[in-house]
């Protein structure tokens, strides 16, 4: 059955782990999350606690999408976290639903279509020029 | 494995913040990229951002994702080093105090914005 590895050691991950991405699975979540420490904790400094979230108008977003450091950054945290955090979901939906393969297959399918659809659409955002008012 | 009360608590927390914050994720991913279906779109979403309930909630979401960070660097710490088991459980007590303080801090610098009229000092960086 698949289950989420729940081991203290990289040793023991590799001993539990019922597939090899399983275990790429395991090392990315620590990788990553500890990346994300840092950049969601930034992100959360700069646009919530140093700025106020409410100046956060079209113009102001516009932009900052014009500032290509900016993006990369965006980039990262989207990529990162919808990996993280959809991974994630994927072991809490297998031990909620241990028992119950049709529930788990249809909480899955939502999960990965919602997840899916707002990282294109994160991406896209990222991608497609937006005119900034006053600068063209 | 760890037993007992607070290797516990900080799983549930731990899964709990995480699904909370993708949700945020996928929320705002969707709020903030419509920028780029124009400005009416943008003004639109960005109007339920305005409402006390959800600037109130973000807070919140702050001290979720500050959970989460701080007790994910106490699992890696478990997980890579030779003492992290060991001290698995005062490493949750720091991981739930540097959340609190980033919670503080997000509270502090917010409450003059949210509550002008109650809450009149200027935050040590005067925004």
């Amino acid at each position: 059955m698949k289950m989420a590895i729940k081991a203290r050691s990289f040793r023991d991950a590799k001993a539990q782990a019922k597939s090899n991405p399983e275990l790429v699975w395991w090392v990315f979540m620590r990788l990553s999350g500890t990346a994300l420490v840092l950049l969601t904790l930034f992100h959360l400094f700069k646009n919530h606690i140093a700025t106020d979230e409410a100046g956060w108008d079209y113009e102001a977003v516009a932009s900052s999408y014009a500032d290509w450091w900016n993006k990369l950054y965006l980039f990262a945290l989207l990529g990162l976290g919808m990996m993280h955090g959809g991974n994630g979901l994927r072991y809490v939906i297998d031990d909620a639903t241990a028992k119950n393969p049709v529930a788990r297959f249809w909480m899955k399918s939502i999960a990965y279509t919602l997840i899916g659809a707002a990282l294109v659409f994160g991406l896209l955002a990222l991608i497609v020029k937006i005119p900034v008012p006053g600068v063209g | 494995m760890y037993k007992g009360r607070e290797g516990q608590w900080a799983f549930f927390l731990h899964r709990l913040s995480g699904v909370a914050i993708l949700l945020y994720l996928i929320l705002h991913t969707v709020s903030i990229g419509s920028t780029m279906l124009g400005e009416e779109v943008y003004g639109a979403v960005h109007k339920l951002y305005e409402l006390m309930p959800f600037r109130l909630g973000l807070i919140g979401v702050a001290g979720a994702v500050a959970y989460h960070a701080f007790n994910g660097l106490r699992i890696v710490a478990m997980d890579f080093t030779s003492w992290g088991v060991k001290y698995q459980r005062q490493l949750w007590y720091a991981a739930l105090v540097m959340a609190a303080l980033f919670m503080l801090l997000t509270l502090y610098a917010n409450l003059p914005r949210l509550f002008p009229d109650i809450f009149t000092y200027k935050t040590i960086w005067g925004r």
